[in-house]
């Protein structure tokens, strides 16, 4: 569940500002990072899985050959489940009118075996000043890993999606960043907000959206049937545009790394603290500033590691601005004049 | 050729004797069998829900499954030190107190069955010099050792459960 601010009209400039809300994604690079170390999907699908009982024994009182018995085999079954993630921490500012402005998405295959996914995106949900529009360069962008954010053409360029052209094969316990790209109507208030949701679902036949258990014989990973996890196969997230004067940047950063051993190293067990810098440029001001930081999913939080503005804050949801729960920090700044800078900072373990 | 032909059958014999060990057809014939079974409940005729075994050969990730292995003597003279060394498979997570076998003590391993134990005697070194009692997660092999001689005809049954990884 996602908050974004709310501009009081008196406060705004005239003019509006062209911007472009970079946040360049660490979680994608912690995910890369120790994507090898945890395994949360479980047993790969198709393993094969033996019991023997060897049995010794005598005659006599003088022993025998030793027996095994047949082994009783079984295989694993593919269990289907993901995660999506909206990445951004915050509204994404945009221009009105503006163009190709992206939502960043986190898609991460969570089940035991390898799955294909599909995207579609819905620029039509309740709740907003506007419907954002599909971008100019495209509706759907995966991320290339040739450079951190979108990049729509050039050397670094992402890739456009198409739905059943290139629809993206991930690897258990791995990750894709997907953005919706979007251009913005003209005429619109500071202020506003633009909703747009991106659906991600196993293209395995019949998975997406079947109740969990539901099994499909033959369909998972090397023959193994495929059973849909708890997930149903399925996810949909929203994100949101703000429509603004004053420009928002959030840079996430992992300040340091410590291991278990007092060195740097990224291993399970170490403690990562992170930073994120939330700066608004131009004048105006921002009424409910609400920033949300989703934890990678193979970290835990450090209780009572929060920090704003250098100052302690209590995880619980009370009275301070600040809180840790459902896997993401989130901190209220409230009525904020900008130019300003704040900075959250907090600790996470990775599992 | 003489010597190539006593070579020859020196490397049969050391072959016949090395080769899997299948129960040969002599006196005190044991026969094992090990089955995989999962548990479900269903809801009989007389509409009350009851547990019912079936044989399992694909199981998710987070399923129980339970192993249990039957042995009988078709030999016509008892056997004695009758031991089951079971290693747990790889990729399961022995249930803790799951395994059973009436007419038999049960011990473990926590070192890949070189030496097995009573629970509350199994120890783990931790880093630091100390030592913790082994939980069932530490546990590699599962013993059973049937008590007395196994007369002829006479069968026994043993079994854990295991959750897959």
């Amino acid at each position: 569940m996602h908050s974004f601010p709310v501009f009081s009209p008196s406060s705004y400039l005239s003019e509006s500002q062209r911007f472009k809300n970079t946040l360049p994604l660490l979680a994608a690079l912690v995910c890369v990072l120790y994507g090898s170390i945890v395994q949360a999907a479980g047993t790969p699908a198709g393993t094969l899985i033996t019991n023997t009982a060897p049995l010794s024994y005598s005659i006599g009182g003088v022993p025998e050959a030793p027996i095994v018995s047949a082994p009783a085999s079984l295989r694993v079954d593919e269990i289907i489940n993901l995660t999506l993630v909206w990445q951004d921490g915050g509204p994404v500012s945009v221009a009105t009118p503006d163009n190709n402005d992206a939502l960043t998405f986190l898609l991460t295959n969570t089940g035991n075996g390898s799955e294909r996914f599909v995207f579609t995106r819905n620029n039509m949900l309740a709740g907003d000043n506007y419907d954002p529009l599909t971008g100019s360069a495209g509706a759907i962008f995966l991320e290339s890993g040739l450079a951190p954010g979108l990049q729509t053409s050039g050397a670094s360029a992402d890739t456009l999606y198409a739905a059943g052209v290139n629809d993206p094969d991930l690897m258990a316990d791995t990750s894709r960043i997907v953005y919706v790209v979007s251009d913005t109507p003209t005429g619109l208030a500071a202020g506003n907000t633009g909703l747009a949701a991106l659906t991600a679902s196993a293209t395995t036949l019949g998975a997406a959206g079947a109740t969990p258990g539901t099994t499909l014989a033959g369909l998972g990973t090397g023959g193994v049937d495929a059973v849909v996890g708890s997930t149903q196969a399925q996810a949909s997230r929203t994100g949101s545009y703000l429509v603004s004067t004053v420009t928002l940047n959030i840079l996430k950063t992992v300040v340091s790394v410590l291991d278990p051993r007092g060195g740097s190293n990224a291993e399970s067990g170490s403690v990562l603290t992170y930073r994120l810098t939330v700066t608004l440029s131009g004048s105006g001001s921002v009424s409910n500033l609400i920033i949300t930081d989703p934890l990678p999913t193979q970290t835990t939080y450090v209780a009572g590691s929060m920090l704003v503005n250098g100052a302690t804050r209590t995880d619980a949801v009370d009275a301070d601005n600040a809180q840790f729960s459902a896997s993401t920090v989130t901190v209220d700044f409230g009525n904020t004049v900008s130019p300003v800078v704040h900075v959250i900072a907090f600790r996470a373990t990775i599992n | 050729m003489k010597s190539s032909g006593a070579t020859l059958f020196a490397i049969l014999l050391l072959v016949s004797f090395t080769s899997a060990p299948v129960a040969a057809q002599a006196d005190g014939d044991i026969v094992v069998q090990s089955i995989a079974e999962t548990e479900v409940e269903v809801t009989n005729s007389a509409g009350r829900k009851e547990k019912k075994r079936q044989l399992v050969a694909l199981a998710v990730p987070g399923s129980q499954v339970i192993y249990t292995t039957r042995f009988t003597n078709k030999g016509t003279k008892p056997a004695g030190n009758v031991v089951i060394n079971n290693p747990i498979p790889e990729n399961t997570v022995f249930v803790s107190g799951s395994a059973f076998g009436a007419g038999t003590a049960i011990t473990y391993s926590v070192n890949g069955g070189k030496s097995y134990d009573l629970p509350n005697k199994l120890k783990i070194k931790i880093p630091g010099g100390t030592e913790r009692t082994a939980e069932s997660r530490d546990y590699t092999h599962i013993r059973w050792h049937y008590v007395g001689e196994l007369a002829p005809g006479k069968r026994g049954e043993v079994g854990f459960r295991v959750l897959i990884k």
